[in-house]
């Protein structure tokens, strides 16, 4: 996995929100934790993330 | 610590976009390089500047989120940190205001290996204007080490920050925040008695960093056979970062205090265009359009005044200079020569203005974030647009910027055929060919000239791709590509530090060319001066014609492999000095013809437009021009960029490859072309 996911702040616990997907199943546009951090990772980077719908 | 007579070096480090570059240039006014030095192959900048009557030098490092790198970018910075420790008196962290938990990760990192470093909070005005207040002096006491506060784009606290490292204030930590895992505990602890290393956190960074960071080797014959096996770096790594941040998240609870919600408003307004679907895309050609646009007919003016000047300089040169060869030599070779380079510096100043501009605002970021998926199906990464883009500019520094990108394979797929890409030093070939063979006429408003022109910058990118794809199939896959990259808000790029910046650029590739091209230019004319011997007594010939100079002698020994192609002897001699630099085509040919006095007279395009073969027929016909125009697209013709592709791939086989590959490409899309259209 990579470990520049978490490097970048993208810990255990966080909240985060997809804001865009660039087209044909291009990257995601992520925004997350206190700071607003924003990342784009593709697809498959993100799948290492286990993710629990907050709604 | 060890100090070194000349220990008034200081590292700049810090997250990417946190405004290094800006306290950078605000601390040096005095002197400013890019580029190498002192052995070390790190693309940063150094610079120097005085305060109190001493002189400190300025290293401006790669931006990096953390010590275990993941690019050759990040692994410079590492190895450079680490190894030089000797030589710097301290290292100044900058963070932003907006991102301290971020920033704080890589500052505990250098604090826990003993290095001595001071800290610089910079933003914080950015911080306080979305309700988020930073205690200082709480932060100073919690990470123990000295802050200074700066507002880098409104000057404020350099002159302080000149001050605080004047009087050296830089901490070296004792103590190590990092808490080793039980996991690991015993077997740091065996290192540390057995290697009586005293820092703990550096035998874990060896334990944990895979390459850079000083070998596992070093301390494995300490280790036993199962301790070894278990050993997963990259594990290691991740059990550090998340350790570290819950401790980060503790020190920032006590120092940070903010109003609930804060939004970027203006960056997640321009995103909503600029990222999408359909017309972020229309955006971007737009913006690629209006610069391409801008580059020709904004810099029209200032091309035109600066190619009066060199006329004006020419003739003056012909009048006031004694009769003879030097007289030619100069005011037909050299000046026309480098009047020839000089008269495109308009065009690269606002190609190179506009890219800086685009990547300081934090767009290129995003450029990347819509171009990765169509990049990947040929080998490259989203991040390989940079480099393309800016090869369009000139190959080098677009090379060089290669250094980000993590995958071993993508970045050397990128370096290879980045130079396909359009680089201003085409720009003086391109121009007069498209001068002399395309016609006058106009197209819904677009002349000819400027579609021919649009044309070869397609060509270019389309053959990038197309090597790519070959590339791809050929070179070994090794390691995990991987996108990741940060998206910073949106920002004012700072124009002044911009044009600086281009303006250094430009100079650096006219005094670069230019010193090519007149050295050339005393070459070529002479082997003009000189022929073979006519008479007994001479060993050769001097003062000779044209036609029976030496020089004709080598161009015309190369006619038979280049006549399939549609050239003379003429453009083969062209053709071979533009090996080392493709401008010097342009110097060549009015050298060439300027001192052929069977030429006709006028300006070197009317000259080459109006030369005629013996049978009548023009030379620089339509098919010869267009085989030109391929031969310059494909062919490897600049010394420079050889020289860094070597130095960024540190391989003579890919180096060689990338030459013979082009090259011959070349040879063979012009002799096609010129069949074809002859």
């Amino acid at each position: 996995m990579p470990n520049k996911i978490i490097e970048m702040g993208l810990l255990p616990e966080t909240v985060f929100k997809i804001l865009y997907q660039a087209p044909f199943k291009g990257p995601l546009y992520i925004e997350f934790g206190d700071e607003k951090s924003r990342i784009a990772l593709r697809e498959e980077e993100a799948r290492f993330i286990i993710v629990e719908s907050l709604t | 610590m060890q100090q070194t007579e000349n220990n008034k070096q200081i590292l700049l480090v810090g997250n990417p976009n946190v405004g290094k570059s800006t306290v950078f240039n605000l601390l040096c006014n005095k002197k400013q390089k890019t580029g190498n030095y002192a052995g070390v192959t790190v693309a940063s900048h150094s610079g120097k500047y005085v305060f109190k009557d001493e002189e400190f030098e300025v290293i401006d490092l790669p931006g990096s989120y953390s010590i275990y790198p993941t690019s050759e970018d990040e692994a410079i910075f590492s190895k450079f940190l680490i190894d030089e420790q000797q030589n710097y008196a301290g290292v100044v962290y900058i963070l932003e205001a907006l991102s301290i938990k971020r920033g704080l990760l890589l500052f505990q990192q250098i604090q826990d290996l003993g290095i001595p470093i001071l800290l610089v909070v910079n933003q914080i005005d950015q911080a306080e204007r979305r309700g988020i207040n930073i205690d200082l002096e709480g932060l100073s006491k919690e990470l123990n080490v000295r802050v200074l506060q700066t507002n880098a784009k409104q000057n404020q606290g350099i002159e302080e920050l000149r001050d605080e490292i004047f009087k050296n204030s830089f901490t070296k930590s004792e103590t190590v925040s990092f808490e080793i895992p039980l996991e690991q505990k015993g077997l740091v602890f065996k290192i540390l008695t057995e290697t009586k290393e005293k820092n703990q956190y550096k035998i874990w960074t060896l334990l944990a960093s895979e390459t850079y960071l000083g070998k596992l080797e070093t301390v494995k014959d300490q280790m036993n056979d199962d301790e070894v096996k278990c050993l997963v770096p990259k594990r290691l790594q991740t059990q550090e970062t998340i350790r570290r941040y819950q401790k980060i998240d503790g020190v920032i609870s006590k120092v940070l205090s903010k109003k609930p919600q804060f939004k970027e408003l203006l960056t997640e307004k321009l995103d909503k265009v600029l990222v999408h679907p359909f017309w972020g895309y229309v955006i971007f050609a737009t913006i690629l359009l209006i610069i391409f646009q801008s580059v020709f007919f904004l810099a029209e003016y200032p091309m035109n005044w600066i190619s009066d000047f060199f006329l004006g300089l020419s003739s003056l040169a012909n009048e006031h200079l004694p009769e003879g060869p030097i007289n030619s030599l100069i005011a037909n070779g050299i000046i026309p020569g480098i009047g020839g380079i000089a008269v495109f510096a308009p065009q690269i100043g606002i190609l190179l203005y506009f890219l800086y501009l685009l990547e300081d605002s934090g767009y290129m970021a995003r450029v990347i974030f819509l171009m990765d998926r169509f990049l990947r199906p040929f080998g490259l990464n989203g991040k390989s647009i940079v480099p393309l883009v800016s090869g369009t500019a000139c190959a080098i520094p677009a090379i060089m910027s290669t250094r980000n990108i993590e995958n071993v394979k993508e970045r050397l797929i990128t370096i290879l055929v980045t130079p396909f890409m359009t680089c201003s030093a085409r720009l003086p070939v391109y121009s007069i060919i498209i001068g002399l063979i395309i016609p006058n006429k106009y197209f819904g408003g677009i002349s000819y000239k400027a579609l021919a022109l649009m044309a070869m910058y397609f060509l270019g990118f389309f053959m990038s791709l197309m090597a790519s794809l070959v590339l791809k199939k050929v070179i070994k896959s090794k390691g995990k590509s991987f996108l990741v990259m940060d998206l910073p808000s949106y920002k004012m790029p700072l124009f002044g530090y911009d044009l600086k910046l281009t303006l250094g650029k430009v100079w650096e590739f006219i005094t670069g060319a230019g010193k090519i091209i007149f050295l050339f230019s005393i070459v070529i004319w002479f082997f003009s001066y000189i022929g073979p011997k006519q008479k007994e007594d001479e060993i050769v010939a001097t003062n000779v014609k044209l036609e029976q100079s030496y020089l004709a002698k080598m161009g015309r020994g190369i006619e038979p492999a280049i006549a399939p192609l549609g050239y003379d002897w003429k453009m083969g001699v062209g053709i071979l000095t533009s090996f080392v630099a493709r401008e010097v085509f342009v110097g060549t040919m009015s050298t060439l013809y300027s001192l052929d006095e069977e030429a006709p007279e006028g300006k070197i395009i009317d000259k080459m437009r109006n030369d005629t073969k013996p049978n009548g027929e023009k030379v620089f016909s339509f098919a010869t021009g267009i085989s030109i125009l391929f031969f310059y697209a494909f062919a490897m013709q600049c010394v420079s960029t050889l020289a860094v592709v070597y130095r960024e791939t540190k391989s003579w086989k890919w180096t060689m490859a990338q030459l013979c590959g082009m090259s011959g490409l070349a040879y063979i899309a012009s002799l096609i072309v010129y069949q074809l259209f002859k």
